[in-house]
C-alpha cells in the first residue's frame, strides 16, 4: 500500500512539474499597490469666437483650473508647458503633443459673447493616453455675470466624466461670518461660493446667531439665534433673505437643527430644565414629536440619506458618544467606543460614512468612521477643529478650525475624505459652522 | 619649424609697420557741408516763392479759385496781369542760377535759386504781399503743376533722419514698474512694517501640493507619528523550532490507518483527476517554452503600478478589475486590445472609472515597450492584469 502512494506522490510530483514548462492561457498578473498622486491635465486658454469673448476666455480656464486642482485630485500642467496651441473649437486635437508633456486629460474650450451680455460656453475632455473623447461636448450659456458658475459647471463636468463621481464645484456655504476681537465677536450669516467667492450676508451683527443648515435643495437655511435673549430656531428663506421663527415652546430652548432629507421635517434639540432632548417638528404644520427620552443630553441629530435613521451625539453612558436611532425614535445604538468624546455627526451624502468631530489627548480631530462605528480614521488635529460638513458628493468635509491664544480667530477648512488636501478656504472675515449646500 | 616662426615674425611686423607707416588709422575722408545761418527775414525772404515762376506755390493754398487751369508757360498770362506783372522785374531764379553752385554742397548757393537771396528780397515791391494775401485774385494753376517747380528749393538744412526702429526686446509692452520696485522672477507685494497689526500678525504657513506617495498620512497620524513614544514595546521571545505535531503524538494504531486509507485513496484519486484534467487543458491551449521568471513578472508588475493612480477616497477604489490586452513582441501593448475582464465590487460607473484608471497605467508606462524577454514572447503575448485597490483603500 505503502508503496501504491509513493508511486502515486511521485507521479503527481512530475505532473505539478509541467505548468513549469506550459502556462495555461494568458500571463497572469495581479497589481495591488499604485500611487497616490494628482492626475495631471491640461486646460489651454479657451477659444474667443468673437472679439468681445476674448476677456472671458483666459478668466474661464483659470477658474475650472482652480476648481479641478483644488480638489487635490488634479494637477494643472502649467501653459508655457503647452507644446500644441488650441487655436480653434474644431480642430483635431494633435494628442502625440500632449502625451509628451504627459498629460492624461486635456479640456478645450470656446466662449463667445452674444448680444445682451449673454455668453456661451463650450468645452470637450479627451482622454490623451487613449487618443479618444470623454463623453460628448456640452456648452453652457448665462449671463456675463454668471462667468463664475459657467466655469465651475464645466469644472464639476469634468470632473465627473474623469473621476466617474458628481462633482462640487457649482455649490454654496452657508456659514457664520466673525468679525472682532475674541471678548466681543460680531457673527452674521453669510452665503458664498465653495472656493469663497461671492460672500453675501443674510443677518445683521445684532444678534448672535449659530449653526445655519441648508436645507436639501438649497433654498432655506436653518439657523439658531439669540435675538430674543435665549436660543431659537428660525428658517430663513434664501430667496427673499427673510426669516421666521420655528416656536418650540415657550421658555425653552431649541438650537442644532437640521432638514430631513425630503426638506418637510426638521429635527432638532430642546432643552427643558435640565434636560436636553431630541424632537422633530413637521414644518408646514409645526407639529412636534419627542424622539429620545432620557436624562443626559441628546444633541446634534442627522439624517441617514435615506432619512431613516438619525445619528447624533449623547452623554447618556457617561461620556459623549454617537449613536443612532430610528428616525420615528426609539431604541439607540451606541456606534463610537474610541478613547476621547464624539461629537456634531454628521451623515455623508452618499451614506457609507458619518463624519464627527473627536476630542481626544488635549486636541480636536475631524475625523469619519463607518455607519456601524468601524474603520474610524481621523483625518485632521488641531487645537480646535469642530463642526464637519460634507460636499454634495461626499467627497470633502468642511469644518471650522479655531486657532489658539486671545487672538485666535476661526477660519474655514476643507479636507478630502483620504486625509490629503487639507486647506483653508479664504473668506473675507473669519468664518465658522458651514454648511455644505447641494449641488445648483 | 622655426622658419615658420620667422616668417610669421616678419609678417607680423610688416603689417605693423604697414599699419604705422601707412594711413591705416587716417580716418576716411569725409564731406564738410557749411552751413549760413539766416535770419528771421531772410528765412521768411526765402519761404516767398520766387516771383516769376512762384505762381504755382501760391496756387495750392488757394482752392477758391479754380479759374481755368494752364499750363505753366501761360502763366504769365493770368486772368489779371497785375499782380504777375510785377515780378516779372526781378530777376529768373532759375537761369540766373550757376550750374557749378548746384553742383556744390554749399548751402548759401543752392539753398536758393538766387544767388542773391536778400537782394532779392529787398528789391521785392511792398505790394508782393498784399498779393499773396488775396488769393482769389491768382490764377490757380492745375495741381499737377505743383511738384514741377521743386527742385529750385533747396533745404537750408536736411532733416535729422528717424532712427531706425530696433525690434522690441519682449514680444509684449510691459508696464513699467515702480522704481522702488525691485525686479523678481515672481510678483510679491511689498510688506509696510508699520501697516495694521492683524496683517503683520496673520500667519501663512508654506503651501506646496502634496507629492504623490503609496501610503496617505493624515494630519492626525502625522501629530501621532511626532510624539515620542511613552515606554518601549517589550521584546517578544525568540520563536521556538517549530517540531512536527506527529512526531510528539502517539502513533496512531492500524484500525486506525486501515479505517483512513480509503479517504486517503479517494483524496489521491481526486486530486490526480483534477491536475490531470487540468493538464489536459494546458497541453491544447498553453503556450510552448518556459514561463516569466518570477523576477520577470516582478518587472513588470512593477512598470505598471508606478503609473496605476489609485483614488482612494473614490467608489473605484472598491472596484477590482481584470483587464486584459495583446502585446507586440517589443514589449509594446497593442491600445485597441486593451479590454474589460470582469469586474468586482462596484457599480457601472466606478467599474468604469477603475477600468479607465488600470488602462491609463498600461499605456503611459509601457514607454517603448514593456521589459519582456523576447525569447519568451509566445508566454506574455496575451496578458490579463487584476487591479485590485483593496489594499491601497480607506475601507
Amino acid at each position: 500500500m505503502n508503496v501504491l502512494v509513493s508511486l502515486l506522490s511521485g507521479l503527481l510530483a512530475l505532473i505539478a512539474t509541467l505548468p513549469a514548462f506550459a502556462q495555461d492561457g494568458p500571463l497572469r498578473i495581479e497589481i495591488t499597490e499604485g500611487v497616490v498622486e494628482p492626475l495631471p491635465y491640461a486646460v489651454p486658454d479657451f477659444v474667443a469666437e468673437t472679439p468681445g469673448a476674448a476677456q472671458f476666455a483666459a478668466e474661464l480656464s483659470q477658474i475650472i483650473a482652480q476648481d479641478l486642482t483644488g480638489s487635490g485630485l488634479f494637477r494643472e500642467l502649467p501653459k508655457a508647458a503647452h507644446i500644441s496651441r488650441i487655436t480653434s473649437f474644431s480642430s483635431p486635437i494633435q494628442f502625440a503633443d500632449w502625451k509628451a508633456i504627459n498629460a492624461q486629460a486635456l479640456i478645450t474650450g470656446a466662449v463667445r459673447a452674444e448680444a445682451g451680455g449673454r455668453l456661451v460656453v463650450k468645452f470637450r475632455v479627451y482622454d490623451v493616453f487613449a487618443g479618444t473623447e470623454l463623453g460628448k461636448g456640452l456648452q453652457f450659456a448665462g449671463n456675463v455675470d454668471g462667468i463664475r458658475r459657467m466655469a465651475h459647471k464645466v469644472a464639476d463636468a469634468v470632473y465627473s466624466r474623469i473621476t466617474g463621481e458628481t462633482g462640487y464645484f457649482d455649490s454654496r456655504v452657508v456659514y457664520v461670518s466673525e468679525s472682532g476681537p475674541k471678548n466681543d465677536r460680531k457673527k452674521r450669516l453669510a452665503i458664498m461660493d465653495y472656493d469663497g467667492a461671492n460672500v453675501q450676508f443674510l443677518t445683521g451683527s445684532d444678534a448672535i446667531v449659530l449653526a445655519p443648515r441648508f436645507s436639501p435643495n438649497g433654498d432655506r437655511v436653518l439657523y439658531t439665534s439669540y435675538e430674543s435673549g435665549f436660543p431659537q430656531i428660525f428658517v430663513l428663506d434664501v430667496g427673499s433673505v427673510r426669516s421666521r421663527v420655528l416656536r418650540a415652546g415657550d421658555g425653552s430652548m431649541s438650537f442644532a437643527p437640521r432638514f430631513s432629507p425630503d426638506g418637510q421635517t426638521v429635527i432638532f434639540s430642546l432643552t427643558r430644565g435640565a434636560n436636553t432632548d431630541i424632537y422633530a417638528m413637521e414644518v408646514a404644520s409645526g407639529q412636534m414629536r419627542r424622539l429620545t427620552d432620557g436624562p443626559g443630553i441628546d444633541t446634534a441629530p442627522s439624517f441617514s440619506p435615506r432619512g431613516d435613521q438619525i445619528v447624533f451625539e449623547s452623554d447618556r453612558s457617561g461620556s459623549q458618544q454617537l449613536y443612532i436611532m430610528p428616525a420615528t425614535g426609539g431604541a439607540a445604538q451606541r456606534i463610537s467606543f474610541g478613547k476621547g468624546r464624539y461629537g456634531t455627526p454628521v451623515w455623508s451624502p452618499r451614506g457609507d460614512l458619518i463624519a464627527f468631530t473627536k476630542q481626544a489627548a488635549g486636541r480636536f480631530h475631524i475625523g469619519v468612521m463607518r455607519t456601524d462605528g468601524s474603520e474610524e480614521r481621523l483625518l485632521t488635529a488641531s487645537f480646535l477643529d469642530e463642526g464637519p460638513t460634507w460636499a454634495p458628493n461626499g467627497r470633502v468635509i468642511m469644518f471650522t478650525r479655531e486657532t489658539q491664544g486671545a487672538t485666535g480667530s476661526a477660519s474655514l477648512y476643507t479636507v478630502d475624505i483620504s486625509g490629503r488636501n487639507l486647506k483653508r478656504v479664504r473668506t473675507p472675515n473669519g468664518g465658522s459652522d458651514p454648511s455644505w449646500g447641494p449641488l445648483q | 619649424m622655426h622658419i615658420g616662426h620667422y616668417i610669421s615674425g616678419a609678417a607680423h611686423l610688416g603689417l605693423i609697420g604697414w599699419m604705422l607707416v601707412g594711413d591705416v588709422f587716417e580716418p576716411p575722408p569725409f564731406e564738410v557741408t557749411e552751413v549760413a545761418i539766416l535770419s528771421e527775414e531772410q528765412f521768411l525772404a526765402l519761404a516767398q516763392p520766387p516771383v516769376p515762376d512762384a505762381q504755382p506755390r501760391v496756387a495750392p493754398d488757394d482752392p477758391v479759385a479754380p479759374v481755368a487751369p494752364e499750363p505753366p508757360e501761360d502763366a504769365e498770362a493770368p486772368a489779371d496781369p497785375d499782380p504777375i506783372a510785377e515780378p516779372k522785374p526781378e530777376p529768373d531764379p532759375v537761369p540766373s542760377a550757376d550750374p557749378e553752385v548746384e553742383q556744390e554742397p554749399r548751402p548759401q548757393v543752392p539753398a536758393l535759386p538766387q544767388p542773391d537771396t536778400v537782394p532779392f528780397v529787398d528789391a521785392r515791391p511792398p505790394q508782393d504781399p498784399i498779393v499773396l494775401q488775396d488769393p482769389p485774385v491768382l490764377v490757380a494753376p492745375e495741381p499737377e503743376v505743383l511738384p514741377e517747380p521743386e527742385p529750385d528749393v533747396a533745404p537750408v538744412a536736411s532733416i535729422r533722419p528717424q532712427a531706425r526702429p530696433a525690434p522690441r526686446v519682449a514680444p509684449e509692452p510691459v508696464v513699467q514698474p515702480d522704481p522702488d520696485v525691485e525686479l523678481g522672477e515672481v510678483d510679491q507685494p511689498a510688506v509696510d512694517p508699520e501697516g495694521p497689526a492683524e496683517d503683520v500678525k496673520e500667519q501663512q504657513d508654506a503651501e506646496a501640493p502634496e507629492a504623490a506617495a503609496r501610503d496617505i498620512v493624515t494630519e492626525a497620524e502625522k501629530a501621532e507619528a511626532q510624539e515620542a513614544p511613552v515606554a518601549s514595546l517589550r521584546p517578544r521571545a525568540r520563536p521556538r523550532p517549530l517540531v512536527a505535531e506527529d512526531a510528539q503524538t502517539p502513533i496512531e494504531d492500524s484500525v486506525q490507518q486501515e479505517a483512513r486509507e480509503p479517504e486517503t485513496q479517494a483524496a489521491v484519486k481526486a486530486a490526480l483527476a483534477a491536475v490531470l484534467g487540468g493538464n489536459a487543458d494546458a497541453t491544447t491551449d498553453s503556450p510552448l517554452g518556459p514561463p516569466l521568471s518570477a523576477g520577470e513578472q516582478d518587472a513588470l508588475r512593477a512598470a505598471v503600478q508606478d503609473c496605476w493612480v489609485v483614488d482612494v477616497g473614490s467608489q473605484a477604489a472598491n472596484v477590482t478589475v481584470v483587464v486584459g490586452m495583446d502585446m507586440e513582441r517589443s514589449g509594446r501593448v497593442i491600445s485597441s486590445t486593451i479590454r474589460l475582464v470582469s469586474a468586482t465590487g462596484g457599480t457601472g460607473a466606478a467599474v468604469e472609472t477603475a477600468f479607465q484608471a488600470a488602462r491609463r497605467a498600461i499605456l503611459r508606462c509601457q514607454k517603448g515597450g514593456y521589459p519582456l524577454p523576447p525569447e519568451k514572447f509566445d508566454q506574455w503575448k496575451e496578458i490579463e492584469m487584476t487591479f485590485n485597490p483593496s489594499k491601497m483603500r480607506l475601507r
